[in-house]
């Protein structure tokens, strides 16, 4: 009877520990998305360019740039990264992460952990051309590679604003007092 | 020698590659000897009819494609794990010396290109290893090949094999690799003769687009950009708008790895630097080919599409197709009434394009 009860405790710790991890996954996924959400919004259209007469560009005024709430489709899979990406010297704490990811299956992103403190607008959907006239920008994210203590992880993120006009990169992020910091990032893809 | 059954014998010149010293080896004894190389068969013109791949005397199971160095249009299949073939590139040049053995100088005479074999990252018995323990194999210059020390890639413009399944994407390529527009000529055509990069054409998935995009993964290590697609299966005009959008990314990537490099000439796009200064802050700036393509591109890209298209249309025509992913950076609002104007011919100008890809 006791190594019933012994089993029985022991199944309940291991569901709980199970159900932490999986919470802890899905509360620092949408800390990272959200850091990420308003790291690649974009005011649009874009400002004036250079003149092509050679004459000084008139100065971006970047303040009021960043006061500007985008309305934005917020990407409702995290893809399954396919592709091997290398690292720089100096990252290689990063390298099993990394490798990791493409381990990853894709899923479904937790909408209700997920916001945007610069205050734009975010809509949840899957593709650009169901909120045309709408939403001119959309994000999109890979599914991230967390390490045991949850202070290093690595994904893909990218933007776009057509099916012929998007990027995407890949970010390493290292947690310094409670706060998800990006400290690399490679551009891999654009289109 | 081949004894065929008829009375004249077929003759046939074998040429030996390996890494390793060659010594006694000859096409009988390969097994025995253990090679790892290729083998490459010319006639007795010297065109290569096929080539054979051993690795410790026996054919790997992959990339065996004995057609690869006869003719085969497609180039190797990546990645390179498990071995692969790499384009080598010959320069025959003759030495003249005087009648006392004195060097007196050299004469370019011809170029020739072949795909070797070589051992792939995957370690087994027959790979090399640099001094951290990976697996490695090197581009060595000739004496007389370009001073770019080891980095001596191929010098091409690749279409992958992969590609092969999509005879309308590939007439495209084709269609543009034998135009002559200047847009072609300033992006997709740098990559011919440059022997440190290559740009080469995929099927692929990309992560953030469904049609199509430039990839530069692999540019640091190998000079590789990848122009991928997604969708092959568009119609002809906007596959063929796609890849020279595509190759002005390429274009760039490889300008702006040139300029990291230091290798820049400073009378080469200088707007693009003063694109990127100014707008680092206001706009993402993977995004800055984009306002920076609105202004320099636009024209460029639609003389590019009439030239493959005979000319059937004014140039304002194509200007509907070159504006296709650039019009939300259009901060001039250069676009103007074009896409109303034009836009309504789409249809018109796609219907009719000059590569109809009919079987």
């Amino acid at each position: 009877m006791n190594k019933f009860l012994l089993l029985f405790f022991l199944s309940i710790l291991f569901f709980s520990c199970e159900l932490f991890s999986q919470n802890k996954t899905q509360q620092e996924e949408g800390r990272i998305i959200s850091l990420l959400i308003d790291e690649l919004a974009m005011p649009l259209p874009v400002p004036p360019p250079p003149p092509k007469d050679g004459t000084p560009a008139k100065k971006i005024n970047i303040d009021s740039l960043e006061k500007v709430k985008v309305r934005l489709i917020v990407d409702t899979t995290m893809f399954q990264v396919k592709i091997n990406h290398n690292l720089p010297e100096g990252y290689n704490k990063y390298k099993s992460l990394k490798n990791e990811l493409k381990k990853l299956p894709e899923k479904s992103i937790n909408k209700d952990l997920i916001e945007s403190k610069k205050g734009h607008h975010l809509i949840f959907g899957a593709s650009l051309d169901d909120y045309v006239g709408k939403y001119s920008q959309m994000v999109t994210f890979s599914r991230i590679s967390f390490n045991s203590e949850f202070n290093k992880a690595v994904l893909l993120a990218g933007h776009k604003t057509h099916e012929r006009a998007g990027f995407m990169n890949l970010y390493l992020l290292r947690k310094e007092n409670g706060k998800w910091k990006i400290i690399y990032k490679k551009n891999v893809e654009v289109s | 020698m081949d004894n065929t059954t008829n009375e004249i014998p077929k003759y046939e010149i074998i040429k030996f590659l390996s890494s390793k010293s060659i010594g006694d080896i000859s096409y009988s004894n390969i097994k025995e000897k253990d090679f790892s190389g290729t083998v490459i068969f010319y006639d007795m013109q010297g065109t290569p009819l096929r080539t054979e791949v051993y690795k410790n005397g026996k054919t790997p199971d992959k990339h065996t494609n004995t057609k690869i160095n006869s003719g085969y249009k497609y180039a190797p299949k990546d990645p390179c794990l498990d071995g692969c073939y790499v384009l080598m590139i010959t320069q025959h040049w003759t030495d003249y010396y005087d009648q006392n053995g004195g060097y007196i100088g050299s004469g370019n005479e011809y170029t020739t290109s072949e795909y070797v074999w070589v051992g792939g990252s995957n370690p087994d018995n027959t790979s090399y290893y640099d001094n951290n323990g990976d697996v490695y194999h090197n581009h060595l210059d000739y004496s007389h090949g370009p001073a770019i020390g080891s980095d001596n890639h191929a010098v091409e413009v690749l279409i992958d094999s992969s590609i092969e399944g999509y005879p309308c994407l590939e007439e495209v390529i084709n269609a543009i690799l034998a135009s002559n527009s200047a847009l072609f000529k300033e992006t997709i055509g740098r990559f011919i003769d440059n022997p440190k990069y290559d740009l080469k054409f995929t099927i692929g998935e990309c992560g953030i687009t469904d049609i199509a995009c430039t990839d530069d993964t692999n540019l640091e290590e190998t000079g590789e950009i990848l122009i991928k697609f997604e969708d092959p299966n568009q119609n002809p005009i906007d596959l063929a708008s796609t890849i020279l959008h595509e190759g002005i990314h390429a274009e760039i990537y490889r300008f702006v790895k040139e300029h990291h490099d230091g290798n820049i000439d400073p009378n080469d796009k200088p707007q693009l630097f003063e694109y990127y200064q100014h707008y680092k802050l206001a706009v993402d700036e993977e995004h800055i080919d984009h306002p920076y393509m609105t202004q320099y591109y636009i024209t460029p890209i639609a003389e590019a599409l009439r030239e493959l298209d005979n000319d059937q249309y004014s140039l304002d025509y194509y200007k509907t197709f070159a504006w296709d992913g650039l019009r939300d950076f259009d901060p001039n609002n250069s676009l103007g009434s074009i896409d109303e104007d034009y836009g309504q011919y789409r249809n018109e100008v796609t219907l009719n394009f000059n590569i109809t890809c009919d079987e």
